[in-house]
C-alpha cells in the first residue's frame, strides 16, 4: 500500500520514497563510458553548432523533474592534429540545438609543439536547467576550428600501447531544486 | 514505531529511512582523499595493465554501506610526462583487489611534442558496482602502455632553474556511494 499525504504519493507500493517528496538535493546519477577513438577530418567551426564536428557519444537522460538542475562533467578528452591546419580542438555538449558548453583548453602556445601541431585536453563541467521529464540525448561532439584538418581524439596514431578499452567517462547528476 | 509498506520497513523505530526506501541516485556517502604525491623514474606498465603493473600512485580504503549500490570514483587532473623519449602512451588506472575499475590514456600524437616527449593529463570519472560491505583498498596506478615506463614524471617538474613548484600540489580522489536498484 502506498503512503500518501494529501494527493502526493510519498512512498510507493514498493516502499520506495518518491524523490518528488525530497526538498532539495541530488535525486539521480548516471555515468556513461565510451572507448571511442576518432580520426580524420571531423569537422568543426570557431562557433560550433550542434551539426558541426563529429559525435563522440550521446547520453540518453530522463530528468525526474522539470525544475531540476543538471550537472554534467567528464574527464579529460585528448585531441591532437595531424597537419597544421587548426589551432583549437574542442569538445561540446548539446541538447537539441542548444549548446550547453564548449571546452577547448587552449592553454599552450603553438611553439610548444613540433610544426605547430596542436594538442589539447578539454573536459566538460557545466550545470544547466532541466528540459522537462522526457528523455533526450545529450550529444557530445568534438571538432576543430578549421573543419578540413585531420585530428585525433583519444588516440595516439604514432605509437602502440594504447589500451583498447581506454575510457572517456561522463557523469550527469540531477539536483532537485 | 516503525513504518512499513507490506512487510518492508521503510522507516525504523527511530524514524530513519531504511535501505528499501531509498530511491535511485540517493547519495549514501561521499568521501574525498587527497595526496601530494609526485613520482619520477621507471614506473613500469603494460599495454593491458593488471593490478601489479605500473606503480601505485596512491591508495585509499573505502567501505560501502550497501552491497547493491553504485560507487562513483572521480579525480582531479594528473599531469604525466616523460623527460626522455622512452614511452609513447601513459595510463591511469584504478583497481580493487585484482579488478580494474577504469583505465584512461588520453593520448595525443607522439610526433607533435618536441623530441617526442609525450605528456598527458589524466583523470578518473567512473561508476561501478559495490563489492559488498567490507573495507577494501582502491589502488590508483600509473604506468606506460609501452616501453618500460622509464623516465616518467607524475605531478611535478624536474626543472631546477626556477623556484620550486607550489608546495602543496594536490590531487584529489572522490568516492560517492549512491543507491542503485
Amino acid at each position: 500500500m502506498a503512503f500518501n499525504i494529501s494527493t502526493t504519493e510519498t512512498i510507493n507500493n514498493s516502499g520506495v520514497v518518491n524523490p518528488q517528496t525530497v526538498t532539495n538535493g541530488i535525486c539521480q546519477i548516471k555515468n556513461y563510458t565510451t572507448t571511442n577513438s576518432l580520426s580524420g577530418q571531423l569537422g568543426g567551426s570557431t562557433d560550433p553548432s550542434s551539426s558541426d564536428g563529429t559525435s563522440l557519444i550521446t547520453l540518453a537522460f530522463t530528468p525526474l523533474f522539470a525544475t531540476s538542475k543538471l550537472f554534467l562533467f567528464s574527464n579529460t578528452i585528448s585531441i591532437s592534429e595531424g597537419t597544421n591546419a587548426f589551432d583549437l580542438g574542442y569538445v561540446a555538449a548539446y541538447v537539441d540545438n542548444t549548446r550547453l558548453q564548449m571546452s577547448a583548453t587552449p592553454l599552450e602556445n603553438l611553439s610548444h609543439w613540433v610544426g605547430s601541431l596542436f594538442c589539447s585536453w578539454p573536459s566538460l563541467s557545466i550545470i544547466f536547467n532541466s528540459w522537462g521529464n522526457n528523455t533526450k540525448n545529450i550529444d557530445i561532439r568534438v571538432g576543430a576550428n578549421n573543419n578540413n584538418t585531420p585530428i585525433y581524439v583519444n588516440l595516439n596514431p604514432d605509437a602502440a600501447g594504447q589500451h583498447p578499452s581506454a575510457e572517456i567517462n561522463f557523469t550527469i547528476m540531477e539536483i532537485k531544486q | 514505531m516503525a513504518f512499513k509498506v507490506g512487510n518492508t520497513e521503510v522507516f525504523n523505530d527511530q524514524g530513519n529511512l531504511q535501505t528499501a526506501g531509498l530511491f535511485d541516485g540517493y547519495i549514501l556517502q561521499c568521501v574525498s582523499f587527497t595526496t601530494q604525491t609526485n613520482l619520477s623514474g621507471t614506473l613500469g606498465g603494460a599495454s593491458d595493465p593488471g593490478s601489479s603493473d605500473g606503480t601505485s600512485y596512491f591508495s585509499f580504503q573505502f567501505t560501502p554501506l550497501l552491497s547493491d549500490s553504485d560507487l562513483l570514483l572521480y579525480s582531479s587532473n594528473i599531469c604525466v610526462w616523460e623527460n626522455s623519449d622512452s614511452n609513447d602512451v601513459f595510463y591511469l588506472a584504478a583497481y580493487f583487489d585484482t579488478t580494474r575499475i577504469s583505465i584512461v590514456n588520453a593520448p595525443v600524437r607522439d610526433n607533435n611534442a618536441r623530441s617526442s616527449l609525450t605528456r598527458t593529463y589524466l583523470a578518473l570519472n567512473k561508476a561501478f558496482s559495490s563489492w559488498g560491505t567490507s573495507q577494501k583498498t582502491i589502488d590508483i596506478r600509473i604506468g606506460s602502455g609501452n616501453g618500460t615506463g622509464s623516465n616518467m614524471v607524475v605531478n611535478t617538474y624536474l626543472d631546477t632553474t626556477y623556484t620550486p613548484q607550489h608546495e602543496t600540489p594536490e590531487i584529489s580522489f572522490t568516492m560517492i556511494e549512491y543507491r542503485k536498484t
